[in-house]
């Protein structure tokens, strides 16, 4: 077990170091960031084939953009390309959360405990745990079939 | 009876030699008019007047001193659109601006606005980008006039991002030299002794031509040196008076512009360069701003499968197809290299090593220590002192200067010959471990692009497929703005993509988008650009510019309500002073809010049809769909997409 969480806790430094080079980067925290009601609004109005966002309710996810976590990651914990690695769905297991939090490897700024309780930290993980699974690429008529296309994501420029 | 142009030639000399006093109320000798009011001018005659009275008047009722002292038969400025026109610019983008008043009308009316056209732009930055976006698809310089020291001031930032991207502009600044002939006000404080020193650390070359056979000969200069790799903005001043003065005698003649021929890199260096590749286990190609044309990435291309190496973006030009097994990224394979070929590569030192942006700004090789690095390029070549554009310096163990474009058909040449007949089977060997791991990285782009799918605000990957989805069957050009999962997108065109500012001055994208997508209208593509919402706001009377001149391009506003860059910035320095609890540092002076900014309003009352703010995904479709009609018919279309931060 212990195996599998430096594996993957690996995988997510390489990530960073990675990102490193690219010279972007941070996490942060934007409370009032202007999005959360209008998102809600349109996922009340959202078309049949939006699900209603329930995790816009979780008790975490204002800790979660409070703590600017979606600066990086988005937020739905789905990455943000060359700024944050995806940390949902199925996210690390906590301990190896809390530790990239706290003492983060590459580029992303640490949040100590007096910025960031232990208690927040719990709720912002319990929320990014809380997000659904992803639809299935084969199953989303614009991914589905693409059969052409590159593979890198800085060649073209 | 004699002409007016008869007369002149007897007695322009002595109303050339004359003062020409002005007589407000025109009384004769002084005295009181017909009103009665007392005239200014107390003064007797002067002998130029004393000629007026005495002169027949022609048949439009004007003696010949009288036409002398009113109009201009053949204004200078007339010749200068003559060199113009034989330059083949097609358009001259400008604020308007008196300094240059005598060209503007030369290049309406003499020259019928038509190549050069006088394109009406709203800001003097938004006229230098739209040309730095223009030579980038058209592959030849847009001119710019601009207003004197105010309008160069005003445009100094667009300079410095086209000088940074290598691209071409010939800016004319107007100006007027000779003192005593400025008008007071205004004349005086838009005209300088040294007009072009203001950009001159960023520009490749000015001049100040006080004479038409100067002027030739300077414009045609500036032109070429413009367009000699590397490429870069030129300054004409454009004097004022010169402009609105009669042509004396016979114009000087136009020289022919002949084709400009690249820099080649020393034959001798590439052999061993290729020697060096050739031997290589696992090499690996870093391009910079390479392909300007689609024979600089076909050649690169041609280079990559000789060798089969890895070709790793850097950014700057769409340089290498990314539906080509080798088009790969980097990371590990920079870190296994054991030969880099940088090529017009601007920043070799942070392809080999990371800085990490940590209190104490740690710095790691990432690269083996006994890599061999190999530079071909031109960057050499036009450094300034001033501005630091250049990057930190990377020891190479050989560095070829010479257009990288220009020279890698003798590299792939000499690739060729030196590979062994036996081996083939190693290069056989690449080809299929990279043709694996292209395909692995295209299907795990294909699942990170499900993740936040339905996400309202709407996920970048969901906006690039979408988008994609909408314009792949066309002859599509992304003239600003990033893909968020290109690895979805075919981009196997020069025109594909573009690169960015260069300077990563904020302001470019608006701006070089409209001028990219002028140049795209002429050979029949799509133009589409993903338009950052600060970006916009720097100077959006552009969107206007596009209307007004019936240039079709899809704007889609990547709108984060913020300059996010910063928002990460002042984060990070809120935690790493661990205060950073509430976010305040980050918001404050960096997001959009209360108000929101309505884009798409904004885009309506400068003339341009527009949808927004999208917020819903399942919108974006539909939205994108009547967007690409407006701009079918020949028009811009913007539509704003509340969107991810990132």
């Amino acid at each position: 077990m212990r195996k599998t969480t430096l594996a993957i806790l690996g995988a997510l430094v390489c990530g960073l170091l990675v990102l490193g080079a690219s010279g972007l980067v941070a996490m942060g925290a934007a409370p009032g960031s202007g999005f959360a009601q209008e998102e809600q609004d349109a996922a009340a109005n959202a078309s049949p084939d939006v699900p209603a966002q329930e995790a816009a309710v979780h008790p975490g996810r204002e800790d979660y953009v409070q703590m600017g976590c979606y600066q990086c990651h988005g937020y739905e914990g789905h990455g943000g390309g060359s700024a944050g690695p995806r940390i949902a769905p199925d996210p690390l297991a906590y301990d190896a959360f809390a530790r990239i939090v706290r003492r983060p490897y590459g580029v992303m700024p640490a949040y100590s405990p007096r910025v960031l309780s232990d208690e927040g930290l719990k709720r912002i993980y319990e929320y990014v745990k809380s997000i659904p699974a992803s639809p299935d690429a084969s199953e989303l008529p614009l991914l589905a079939g693409e059969d052409e296309g590159g593979s890198d994501v800085s060649n073209s420029s | 009876m004699a002409t007016r142009r008869d007369f002149l030639k007897g007695v322009a000399a002595i109303g050339a030699a004359s003062s020409l006093p002005a007589r407000v109320g025109a009384g004769p000798s002084g005295t009181e008019t017909d009103t009665g009011r007392a005239t200014v001018s107390a003064a007797p005659p002067s002998r130029y007047e004393a000629v007026m009275e005495l002169e027949t008047p022609d048949e439009e009722g004007y003696t010949e001193a009288e036409a002398t002292r009113y109009f201009v038969e053949h204004p200078a400025s007339d010749f200068m659109v003559d060199v113009i026109k034989k330059l083949g610019i097609e358009y001259v983008a400008s604020n308007p601006g008196s300094s240059f008043r005598g060209l503007q009308e030369s290049i309406v009316t003499y020259g019928g606005n038509t190549r050069p056209e006088f394109l009406t732009c709203l800001h003097e930055e938004s006229a230098v980008a739209m040309g730095h976006g223009y030579a980038k698809i058209a592959y030849k310089p847009m001119a710019v006039a601009c207003h004197g020291t105010v309008g160069l001031q005003h445009a100094a930032m667009a300079v410095y991002n086209a000088y940074c991207d290598r691209a071409p502009v010939i800016i004319l600044a107007g100006n007027h030299v000779e003192a005593s002939g400025r008008r007071p006000g205004a004349e005086w404080s838009h005209s300088a002794l040294d007009c072009a020193k203001l950009v001159r650390d960023f520009t490749k070359w000015d001049d100040i031509p006080l004479s038409l056979t100067h002027f030739v000969e300077s414009v045609v200069r500036a032109y070429r040196i413009a367009m000699t790799p590397p490429m870069g903005p030129v300054v004409i001043v454009l004097d004022g008076h010169l402009q609105e003065e009669e042509i004396k005698g016979a114009v000087p003649p136009i020289p022919p512009l002949t084709a400009v021929i690249p820099p080649h890199g020393d034959t001798g260096a590439l052999r061993e360069a290729a020697r060096l590749l050739v031997a290589a286990q696992n090499p690996v190609i870093l391009p910079g701003r390479v392909a300007r044309t689609a024979a600089g990435m076909e050649r690169l291309v041609e280079l990559a499968e000789a060798l089969q190496a890895p070709v790793v973006g850097t950014g700057g030009r769409m340089n290498f197809p990314n539906d080509h097994p080798l088009s790969q990224s980097g990371g590990r394979l920079i870190r296994e290299a054991d030969v880099i070929l940088g090529l017009e590569l601007e920043d070799f030192w942070n392809s080999v090593h990371d800085m990490r942006d940590l209190p104490h700004r740690e710095a790691v090789r990432v690269a083996r220590e006994d890599v061999k690095l190999i530079s071909l390029g031109v960057g050499d070549l036009a450094l300034k002192a001033n501005y630091q554009n250049f990057q930190r310096f990377q020891p190479v163990d050989l560095s070829i200067s010479g257009d990288a474009e220009a020279t890698l058909p003798f590299l792939t040449e000499e690739v060729r010959r030196l590979t062994p007949a036996d081996g083939r089977s190693r290069l056989a060997e690449r080809a299929e471990r990279f043709r694996v791991a292209h395909g692995q990285a295209r299907e795990q782009a294909r699942r990170d692009a499900a993740h936040g799918w339905n996400s309202s605000p709407v996920s970048m990957a969901r906006v690039s497929l979408e988008l994609w989805h909408q314009i792949k069957a066309r002859d599509w050009s992304l003239v600003a703005g990033n893909v968020a999962v290109s690895g979805l997108w075919t981009i196997n065109r020069h025109y594909h993509r573009i690169g960015g500012s260069g300077g990563a001055g904020v302001g470019y994208a608006a701006p070089a988008s409209v001028g990219a997508a002028l140049a795209n209208r002429a050979l029949g593509r799509f133009s589409v650009a993903i338009q950052p919402d600060g970006d916009l706001m720097y100077a959006p009377g552009v969107l206007w510019t596009a209307a007004h001149h019936n240039i079709p391009l899809l704007s889609v506003v990547h709108n984060n309500r913020a300059y996010h860059q910063e928002v990460m910035h002042l984060q990070r320095m809120a935690l790493r002073r661990q205060r950073g609890a509430d976010g305040l540092a980050a918001r404050v002076g960096n997001t959009f809010q209360d108000p929101f900014i309505d884009y798409a309003t904004l885009a309506k009352g400068l003339g341009v049809w527009s949808e927004g703010p999208i917020t819903n995904p399942g919108d974006l479709g539909p939205a994108l769909r009547r967007a690409i009609d407006v701009v079918d018919r020949g028009e811009p279309a913007l539509l704003d997409v509340v969107c991810q931060p990132r």
